[in-house]
């Protein structure tokens, strides 16, 4: 602006003493300003071409659409500006000012507020805030009466879900129409995990025929369980790029809610939705969406659950129906056994090798049902003390020999573990089984490892194990790296005769009998498998709570139990042929026996006659017992032995799977010998 | 309490548009009192050239048009000034200027002695014809509010060479 021109200004301005600027609209600067204005702003308008915006608050667009109203104009409008160094409000009236030559300025005119315009100020910004504050109630009461739209919806879906037949095999098809009625859905996807991978299960709506020929999608449970873990939101990503893959378009998925499905605290699915715009921008439907994706995993743990339950049922069954085969299967095996050594025993001079292989059969037959108890449950079990550590040391030399050279062996003892009370035969038979489960894996050698460590299993362990009580536990674990289970195999490795091996390389019995013993012993097995890896078997056995270690038993040798023996002993069992084949062999031992087949019968006869022993077999007919009968002789004879002999425990003489500790029992079907030995060290001791 | 209320001999004469009428003249009133009518009036050229962003946009989007031409922007002045109870119509219109007159007022009587109500309408009309055609000058030549027959409003719409006089108003297209 020319000197002349100011100095014009200037007269004028002095003459009425107004606080008068002049703001050049392009430039955005003050090139004059009045005395009196100085005076009220302050000095930083005595400085050449100060800016605006260190002189007006400009941050909001109220400054800025003043100054292009006032150019518009040549009748001033009015207004108001805050001052930015102090924020002070001052009134402001606009115009604009022709100068000759020269782009249009404005011309203002500014005067501390009047009275009236700072009321009018307050007044507009109480009202402004007065609309801000409805607005927000309206948003808030709008969204809370959604929410709770929403929740009734979520209830509904909720209870439909509940009151769903999940045995019927369709009940997720049926759940996800369900919540597509209830959200509006244009198409839901619901993914659970099948054999290890992810797997579209049901669709509808847009996505109805979309994976119908390709369900499965190229993610793994666990990798996607992973990368959910470790990587929060990318999963989502991961999931819609699978789905794209397996037959949908990455499009289909824009507008969609996903929420992962956590069954059992594991992530094991995802449940899709595609939304209208509107809902998908909706945080209640949202919400919705969260509570029915909860619903629904829970319906697909109680279905998890009750799958189970099933297959524990059928084990169950399967075991008893095995339990009652045994018995009656030992007893054949007794005649056969007992019958074959007494052609051994008469006919020694003799080539004897179709006896031999009689009692060979029979002692495979006798391994055979005892598997077969040990999955039932119903092998009597004699726990000791023991550690578990020293057992397998002892154990080691024969697992070696039980694999081949190509397999290395190595048994890692943990310092200082525990003590458990276990069947030691048992638990051998139990890490024997294991081992050559292991070496069958591995047909082109690797590496067989046994394991042993102390373990907690706590409350949230518990949690994800039904049959586990939280508490103190020795772990032994029996790892390999062969070829592994798939989740299909591993899902039945403890059902019985269920086997992967050739017809005749095995029984199929093997897990089934470690499962069954575990069990019967209070304690936990597990199985982790990966295809090409490997697998590790982890039994898991409580700690024992007493400080004795269990010694050695029964030093009586084999040869002196079959010594000549003089002793009357009575026999009492049910079963003839048994009956006959007991007698024959303990008169060969030397004593004298007496048979009879009831209980009865024996109670009457102990009555009138004393015996120095009494066998007897648990299940007997009549109103008397084998373990009755044995209470009745010790209130006869006292200090008279009892021995109970059956093919599997009874009720009647363990507690819990265990054989009460007064009891002396031996199983069936028995070699003479052990038999023998039984006698020999009760008679003496 | 709970008895029928009394009604009125005679139904009163108030209603809305009275009642809204009336409000607006006792508080054009107090502020030409409280600030004078010079101070009064800028507070309506502000008022006035709201509400001209607002009706322009309005008029623009109902000709289905960025920007009106001169026939548009008078039509617009005349049909907007029906629409609330003026009875404005063009007396002359050529290249240089629009002249509209006006027999009845959209404030009514209620504009009597409140000649700063007339910013409303010059604010009003010379906003639209400035964004549309880039320049307008209007002048109040007869007013109601002064006491006058009718209104004569004079909006010359092609800049002339000398700056304009007492009692005409300029404007300009905005920049934006």
């Amino acid at each position: 602006m020319s000197d002349k021109i100011t100095l014009t200004l200037g007269a004028f301005v002095n003459l009425t003493g107004d606080a008068m600027l002049i703001v050049d609209p392009h430039t955005r600067t003050i090139p004059y300003a009045s005395p009196k204005a100085i005076d009220l702003i302050g000095s930083v308008l005595g400085e050449e071409g100060v800016l605006v915006s260190r002189v007006f608050q400009t941050q909001d667009d109220r400054f800025d659409r003043f100054i292009r109203d006032a150019l518009t104009v040549t009748e001033p409008i009015i207004s108001s500006v805050s001052l930015e160094h102090s924020g002070r409000v001052l009134g402001v009236k606009g115009r604009r000012l022709a100068i000759p030559d020269h782009p249009p300025q404005i011309l203002l005119l500014l005067e501390a507020e009047p009275e009236l315009s700072r009321r009018f100020r307050l007044l507009a910004e109480k009202i402004e805030e007065l609309k801000a504050q409805v607005a927000r109630r309206i948003t808030a009461e709008r969204e809370l009466s959604e929410t709770v739209l929403s929740l009734h919806r979520a209830v509904s879906v909720i209870k439909q879900l509940s009151e769903l037949e999940i045995s019927s095999g369709e009940y997720l098809d049926i759940a996800i129409i369900v919540i597509d009625r209830a959200l509006n859905s244009r198409g839901t996807v619901l993914i659970s995990v099948e054999l290890g991978r992810l797997r579209v299960t049901a669709a509808t709506g847009a996505f109805s025929r979309t994976f119908a020929d390709h369900p499965y999608l190229d993610l793994s449970q666990a990798g996607f369980a992973q990368t959910a873990k470790e990587r929060n939101g990318l999963w989502r990503e991961l999931l819609f790029s699978s789905l794209a893959r397996s037959g949908g378009d990455y499009g289909d998925f824009a507008n969609g809610m996903v929420f992962p499905l956590f069954i059992s605290g594991e992530l094991r699915g995802a449940f899709f939705c595609k939304l209208d715009s509107d809902d998908f921008n909706n945080a209640s439907v949202h919400l919705e969406g969260e509570i029915i994706s909860e619903a629904l995993a829970g319906l697909m743990a109680r279905a998890e659950t009750e799958a189970r339950l099933m297959h524990a049922q059928k084990l169950q069954a399967i075991g008893e129906l095995t339990g009652g085969i045994a018995h009656d299967f030992n007893n054949i095996l007794a005649i056969v056994l007992g019958n074959a050594e007494l052609l051994l025993y008469e006919l020694n001079s003799i080539d004897l090798d179709v006896a031999r292989d009689i009692r060979e059969a029979a002692i495979r037959g006798a391994i055979l049902t005892s598997r077969l108890l040990s999955f039932a449950r119903k092998q009597p079990l004699q726990p000791e003390p023991t550690d578990i550590n020293n057992l397998l040391r002892q154990f080691d030399p024969l697992i070696g020999r039980t694999l081949r050279k190509d397999i290395n062996f190595e048994l890692i003892p943990a310092e200082d573990l525990w003590k458990v009370q276990i069947d030691r035969s048992q638990l051998e038979n139990a890490v024997l089984n294991l081992a050559l489960n292991s070496r069958d894996a591995m047909p082109r050698g690797g590496k067989l490892t046994i394991e042993t460590s102390n373990s907690q299993l706590d409350h949230e362990y518990a949690q994800h194990h039904s049959e586990v009580i939280p508490g103190q536990y020795v772990m032994i674990a029996v790892s390999d790296s062969g070829h592994g289970m798939d989740p299909g195999v591993l899902q039945e490795a403890f059902t019985p005769f269920f086997t992967t091996k050739e017809v005749g390389k095995g029984s199929g019995l093997g897990l089934s009998m470690v499962f069954g013993f575990v069990k019967q012993s209070l304690g936990h097995v597990k199985i982790n498998s990966e295809i090409g890896l490997g697998t590790t078997v982890r039994m898991y056995f409580p700690r024992d709570s007493s400080e004795m270690v269990g010694q050695d038993t029964d030093a009586v040798s084999g040869n002196d139990a079959m010594s000549r023996a003089r002793e009357s002993i009575l026999v009492v069992e049910d079963d003839p042929g048994v009956l006959k084949y007991l007698t024959m062999s303990l008169e060969r031992l030397g004593y004298r026996v007496r048979g009879l087949t009831t209980g009865d019968e024996a109670a009457e006869l102990m009555a009138l006659q004393t015996f120095q022993l009494l066998l007897t077999d648990v299940v007997l007919p009549g109103q008397i017992n084998g373990a009755e009968l044995g209470k009745i002789a010790h209130q006869i004879a006292p200090t008279m032995p009892v021995l109970l002999m059956s093919g599997y425990a009874e009720e009647s003489i363990v507690h819990h799977g265990r054989l009460d500790g007064r009891v002396n029992f031996i199983s069936k079907p028995f070699t003479r010998e052990q038999l023998a030995k039984r006698l020999k060290g009760l008679l003496e001791g | 309490m709970t008895e029928a209320l009394p009604t009125p001999l005679r139904t009163p004469v108030i209603e809305k548009d009275t009642f809204m009428r009336s409000v607006l003249r006792e508080l054009v009133g107090i502020l030409e009192q409280t600030v004078g009518e010079r101070e009064a009036e800028a507070y309506i050229n502000s008022v006035g050239l709201s509400l001209g962003r607002f009706l322009n946009k309005d008029y623009r989007a109902s000709f289905s048009s960025e920007k009106l031409d001169a026939r548009q922007v008078a039509a617009t002045l005349v049909d907007l000034k029906a629409r609330i109870d003026g009875g404005f119509s063009i007396e002359s219109f050529d290249d240089e200027k629009i002249i509209l007159v006006n027999t009845a007022c959209p404030f009514g009587d209620k504009v009597l002695g409140r000649q700063s109500l007339c910013r409303m309408t010059a604010n009003v009309f010379g906003h639209i014809v400035a964004e549309n055609l880039g320049y307008a000058r209007v002048r109040i030549d007869e007013a109601i509010a002064r006491g006058d027959q009718r209104c004569r409003v004079t909006v010359i719409i092609s800049e002339p060479d000398e700056p304009g006089g007492a009692g005409e108003s300029e404007f300009f297209a905005s920049t934006q």
